[in-house]
């Protein structure tokens, strides 16, 4: 009897369950890094990721399941996306205290104002005695509506790239000129660590499986403003997709229904799907002239390169990339 | 001595199990009522539901999710304390739902506390209106827009949910041109009381015998089934129950065939026994339930 039939029938066989977990993560932590202290996905190395995910969520990651599918199959289906989302918030989880540190680091040197009253915060004028006091939502929609960046690491361990560092201080500008205000270190942390996490590439080897293309050194991408090949772009945005998003891309103007077909999936799906894409690319294109050449290769790794300059230009997503930038 | 990375996953797995096989996926299965939390499944969908109202056959539910952490402001967070589930979850009460009883599976638990003595979706939804909700959602690219868009369409999967054409067609106007022998010969059935009531209009027929027949009249056999009588509602009801249904599982099982045309045929058969047994208005709890006594006992119906 699989393991999904045995938990419905109450059958609590935990060496079972077990075995499915070092199976199903054997799939997924090749694209990964190992976690500290090892070096290699062997055997202690999984049973330790399957370990922080029970200490994490407890009787949830299994019982979410359970109640989530219908069949083996669906039942491992939807925990090997759980192993590979904790996976990739492991690598993008960045101590809320190191960001602070890094902020403390980049800021001063470009410009900003660090506060110690009324409470620790960052300004851009050192006449600015007040603190902001508005929704912090206020703040993550003025960071969302940045475009142009991309992020090659994040969570490095050494010394901040320079695209990282451009991205923070680009960020933290928008938003301290948007309040006119002090804003405290600890928000401005985390409209920082909202903006750029959910863009940033994970997988180690995603960029070369993108791709035969040689993947884009770190010094040499970076902030879109300052890349100089779209194709460069274009493989750091395709390493931020979900296998949903890259399977839809080629299909993103045959409309929901075609998306929804491709991916297997429901009308909300296709469309979520959809727009997440068109908001990862929005994030990473500065210009609608960029937008263009970076859809085009990216419709080349997704397997649509014989589309033509013409055909991507009457692409609805264009459309919206270019109305995306009339509202910003 | 420390424990070793497999001792550790050993023993967390052994304390989870316990939680997620009884406090989840429970055996009983209770009438379904407002404030409780069942799993609702239909063909790949499941998720699980909080039922905010029943009236006859359908339901007001919102979706529940176990992970707190994906809930966007669509979704009240609650309380471990405050569901017999043992741990927090998301109740999507923005997005709830009208569905058929019919997609009700198992019995997962129900609200406890503040919400437990409060039989009006009113007055759970304005439980739930007090909560903390998630946050709200920046950008598509956050995956909590995923995560809703996933329940909005097992919502769409479960409204739509059937099992029968519950309009009816007109299956003794298709027959009119076969003779009583033919179809008892196309049916293989001794009994030609079978095959009367079915050339009657007053037994719906299954699949196979639908197979049987299109080979007789040169018809499709979906166009035969769509050409069944409706069943009496109240059947339907009783088929729609979480207690038949488990019981059509079981057949399914059994037989290797899928859930919605065992539950079809299995209704049709109830029916059509029902038409052979003239008298008052038959009581189709008891008829069914004997029915099943005998098709799981291993005796033929």
């Amino acid at each position: 009897m699989d393991v999904y039939s045995a938990l419905l029938l109450g059958v609590e066989d935990s060496e079972q369950v077990l075995g499915m977990f070092r199976r199903l993560a054997s799939v997924v932590t090749p694209s990964f890094r190992p976690p500290d202290p090892h070096r290699a996905w062997d055997a202690e190395a999984v049973d330790d990721l399957i370990g922080d995910m029970f200490a994490a969520k407890g009787p949830r990651l299994l019982a979410g399941a359970l109640t989530s599918t219908t069949d083996q199959q669906s039942f491992e289906s939807y925990l090997l996306t759980a192993i590979r989302n904790f996976l990739k918030d492991q690598a993008k989880a960045t101590p809320r205290g190191r960001l602070r540190s890094r902020l403390e680091t980049i800021l001063p040197a470009a410009g900003f104002i660090r506060f110690d009253s009324p409470e620790r915060s960052w300004g851009i004028k050192a006449a600015l005695r007040s603190l902001w006091q508005g929704d912090l939502d206020e703040l993550l929609e003025v960071a969302w509506r940045l475009r142009g960046i991309v992020v090659t690491r994040w969570n490095e361990a050494g010394p901040t790239s320079k695209e990282t560092k451009q991205a923070i201080v680009r960020i933290s500008g928008a938003v301290l000129e948007h309040t006119g205000r002090q804003v405290r270190d600890e928000d401005l942390a985390r409209v920082v660590e909202n903006r750029i996490t959910l863009i940033t590439p994970v997988e180690t080897s995603s960029l070369e499986l993108a791709s035969d293309a040689e993947p884009p050194a770190p010094d040499a991408a970076g902030d879109a403003r300052t890349a100089k090949d779209a194709g460069q772009v274009a493989n750091l945005i395709w390493s931020s997709l979900t296998e949903q998003e890259r399977a839809a891309l080629p299909h993103l103007h045959q409309g929901d229904r075609k998306i929804g077909d491709v991916l297997g999936a429901g009308r909300h799906v296709a469309g979520a799907v959809r727009n997440s894409a068109l908001a990862k690319i929005r994030a990473a294109t500065d210009d609608d002239v960029r937008a263009l050449d970076v859809l085009s290769h990216l419709l080349g790794l997704a397997g649509a390169p014989d589309m033509t300059r013409i055909e991507i230009a009457r692409l609805p997503q264009v459309t919206a990339v270019t109305q995306g930038r009339r509202q910003a | 001595m420390s424990e070793t990375p497999a001792e550790r996953v050993r023993t967390q797995i052994r304390q989870a199990l316990p939680t997620v096989v009884a406090q989840t996926m429970r055996e009983d299965l209770p009438e379904p009522a407002p404030g409780q939390i069942w799993r609702a499944r239909w063909q790949d969908a499941a998720r699980l539901v909080l039922i905010l109202a029943v009236r006859r056959d359908r339901l007001d539910a919102a979706a529940v999710t176990l992970d707190p952490d994906s809930a966007d402001d669509h979704a009240a967070v609650v309380d471990p304390d405050h569901t017999t589930l043992g741990m927090a979850t998301a109740i999507w009460f923005d997005d709830h739902a009208t569905l058929p009883m019919r997609v009700l599976d198992r019995f997962a638990g129900r609200v406890v506390g503040t919400a437990q003595d409060l039989p009006a979706a009113s007055a759970l939804i304005g439980w739930l209106d007090t909560l903390a909700r998630g946050g709200p959602v920046h950008t598509p690219a956050d995956p909590r827009a995923l995560t809703r868009a996933e329940l909005l369409d097992a919502l769409d999967t479960f409204a739509e949910a059937a099992w029968v054409n519950q309009r009816g067609g007109d299956l003794r106007e298709l027959l009119r041109g076969a003779s009583l022998p033919e179809v008892v010969a196309a049916l293989g059935d001794a009994d030609p009381r079978n095959a009367m009531s079915i050339m009657r209009g007053q037994r719906g027929i299954t699949v196979d015998q639908a197979r049987a027949l299109g080979r007789l009249l040169g018809r499709e056999p979906e166009e035969l089934m769509a050409a069944n009588p409706a069943l009496p509602p109240d059947l339907v009801a009783v088929f729609d129950r979480p207690a038949t249904r488990e019981k059509v599982v079981a057949l399914a099982a059994r037989r290797g065939a899928d859930e919605i045309s065992t539950r079809r045929n299995a209704a049709y058969d109830v029916y059509g026994m029902a038409a052979r047994q003239a008298g008052h208005e038959p009581d189709w709890t008891a008829r069914s339930g004997r029915y099943f006594d005998i098709v799981l006992g291993g005796e033929q119906p």
